[in-house]
Formats: structure tokens, sequence, C-alpha cells
């Protein structure tokens, strides 16, 4: 239970930075609106949001674990059903703080890019 | 022709506010198309596992689907976008200008907006009904095509009339904007054949918040063997359930009271 409540937090904190790194092309993009769409479209199918992951064929699977898109809500749904063996959930943990450095970094960099490009319009 | 006449202005205008942000229009072309997709993911998934679901092939399943993105497109063209704003017309006082007007103040405030972007999920919907209905094999004649564009006429009533009620409320209360919410959230079932749910469920989204009447209800007239009892029933519940959401907006309008002014 403690994983599952680590991997949820975890799972929290990853959903919040790619929406940051959605947020912050704003620099560059005059409508991220549909980029949160896709985002949604993501987790829905690849994500597992929709369906247990399980269900889906092996190569699908398969993609939808190297994806961040299982690691929003799917992945700690799995620890707490008991779906997963011991070996399972560690690889998974690794693959989720995998991608939270990995938007991490992104997000600092495009705003540090940002904060260079942005001119103020009007004022 | 009044009336026509006037909803062809108005669409006309609506149609060049939309080509100003002509990139907007096509990214929502696409965002339409990528939940098309994610539906049709989670379809395949399930096929994958199963043969049907309650009764239902998927195939059939599909031809709901279509249905329901056919009423979900026209619906849109139509009113959507209006009823969005129902609130705001009614809390700002500019439901007054509408009263002024030579004309149903229901079909002003609720037809005046039209969304272009939205006719492509209709050409999606069609897409999906023609493959589903090639899937099951069902005969093409006249009839069949007839009968369809008059249980889609029924459909359609319901879903204005359910968008009405859910809207009228703010005559009364001043804050509704969640039941906007609660509308697009309780038409998701729409999608769903009868089957999936347990009984008392169906019961209920059939004549009380009758959204199954919308796309399910039809393509079980359709395609099974169904009583009389069925069709009488689900065009009685249209009609009445039109009659009573345009009842409830004429009460509203009696109760209105300018906001401003």
């Amino acid at each position: 239970m403690l994983l599952a409540f680590v991997a949820s937090l975890m799972g929290g904190l990853l959903a919040f930075l790619i929406q940051t790194t959605i947020g912050l092309l704003g620099f560059w993009l005059d409508e991220v609106t549909s980029l949160n769409d896709l985002l949604n479209i993501a987790t829905i199918t690849i994500g597992g949001r929709a369906v247990p992951v399980f269900l889906y064929p092996v190569w699908l699977f398969t993609l939808a674990q190297a994806l961040p898109f299982r690691y929003l809500t799917s992945f700690p749904t799995e620890i707490v059903t008991n779906q997963l063996n011991s070996n399972q959930t560690i690889i998974g943990l690794f693959l989720q703080s995998m991608w939270i450095g990995l938007f991490l970094g992104l997000c600092w960099l495009l705003w540090l890019r940002g904060m260079r490009s942005y001119t103020t319009s009007g004022g | 022709m009044h009336y026509l006449h006037v909803w062809l202005a108005c669409a006309k205008n609506s149609l060049i506010r939309e080509m100003q942000y002509l990139s907007n229009f096509w990214l929502a072309v696409l965002v339409e198309i990528g939940y098309v997709s994610a539906t049709i993911f989670i379809f395949e998934i399930f096929f994958y596992q199963v043969e049907s679901i309650g009764n239902w092939s998927r195939g059939e399943l599909y031809l709901i689907y279509g249905f329901f993105r056919i009423f979900s497109a026209i619906g849109s063209f139509f009113y959507r976008a209006n009823f969005n704003r129902f609130s705001y017309l009614v809390n700002s006082g500019e439901f007054d200008y509408l009263l002024l007007k030579p004309i149903s103040p229901l079909f002003l405030s609720t037809m005046r907006i039209t969304t272009f972007s939205r006719l492509s999920q209709f050409f999606i919907g069609t897409i999906i009904t023609v493959y589903a209905i090639g899937l099951i094999g069902l005969p093409m004649n006249f009839f069949t095509v007839l009968w369809i564009i008059i249980l889609l006429f029924f459909g359609l009533t319901t879903r204005y009339a359910f968008a009405l009620v859910m809207r009228v409320p703010i005559f009364w209360f001043e804050r509704i904007d969640n039941i906007g919410d609660l509308e697009f959230t309780l038409f998701s079932t729409a999608r769903y054949p009868r089957l999936v749910f347990p009984p008392i469920l169906r019961h209920l989204l059939s004549y009380v918040l009758p959204t199954l009447l919308v796309a399910a209800i039809p393509t079980e007239i359709l395609l099974k063997q169904t009583s009389s009892g069925l069709i009488i029933g689900y065009i009685t519940t249209s009609i009445v359930f039109f009659m009573v959401s345009v009842g409830l907006f004429q009460l509203g309008v009696k109760q209105y009271n300018s906001a401003s002014s």
C-alpha cells in the first residue's frame, strides 16, 4: 500500500510536470488548450485510463509501458489492485521516476528559453 | 420561411466569425478526430477480448456510436454554442433584447450561433455508420433510410429538449454552470447499448433522463426484434419531453426579470 501511495504521488507530480510543459509552450504558441486535449486523448488510449492495460494486445502493452502516459493514473491503480508482481512494480517506479526527471529537465529548459524569447505584448 | 431567412443570416455571421480564426477551426477538427479515435480504440480493445457486449456485436456497437456522433454533430452545429451562452444571456440581461425582437425568443436564444467546425463530426459519424451497416450486413433500401431518418429526428428532438431542460433553471437560480457539465457527462452514456446498464439505471436513462433515447434505442429498434411498445414509447417520450421543455422555457420567461436597466 505504501508503494501505491508513492506511485500515486509521483503520478500526480508527473501529470503536473507534463501540463506545465504544455503550458510553457505558450511562450511560442498562441493556443495550447488543444495540446491538453491531445494529452487527454493519449491518457485515455495508450495510458489505460479507460480500459485496463492488461487487456491490450502484447505489443500495445509494451508500448504503454515505455510511454509516460500509463504512469499518471493507470500504474498506481495497477499496484492497488495487485496486478503487478514486485519486479514489475520496481521497474514501473523506476520508469516513472525517469519520466519525472525528464519532464523536470524539459520544464526548466523551456522556462529558461522562454524567458529569453519572451516579448511583452502591449503595455 | 421567415425563420429560415433569419437562421441563414445568423449562420452566415457565425461562419464569418469562425473563418477569422482558421487555425483554431482546424485544431478543433483535429481534436474531434482524436476523441473519436480514442473511443474506437476502447471498442477495439474490448472486442479483442470478447465477441459481444450484452448481446451486441461489434458492428452493432459501432452503429450506436455512429448515430451518437451524428447527433452530437447536428446538435453542436445548430445549438450547442447557444446553450453554453444561455446562462450568460439571462445573467447579463442581454435576454431583454431577444424578447424585444419580433420572433420567438426560444428560437433566437437557442439557434442564433451555428458552429461549422462541428460538421467534421457529422462526416466522421456518417463514415462510422456506413461502416457499421456494412459490418452488420443490414439491407439498405429506401425504407431503411427513411426509417433511420425518422428515428434520428425523434432522437434529435429529445437531445434538444434535454439540453433546454438543463438550462432553463437559470430563470430561477442565478448560477447553474455545473449543470452544463452534468449534461455532458450524462450524455456520454448515450453511446452504449441499453443492456450495459443495470435495470434501474436503464429505466432511469430511458424515460426520466432519457439519454438512451438519443442513440441506443433507435439502434435497437432498427436492428433487433422489438415490440411496438418500445417504438411507441420512444416517439411518445420524445414528443412529451419536448413539450415539457418548451413549457418550462415559457414559464421561465414569465419569471424572468431583467438584470440590467
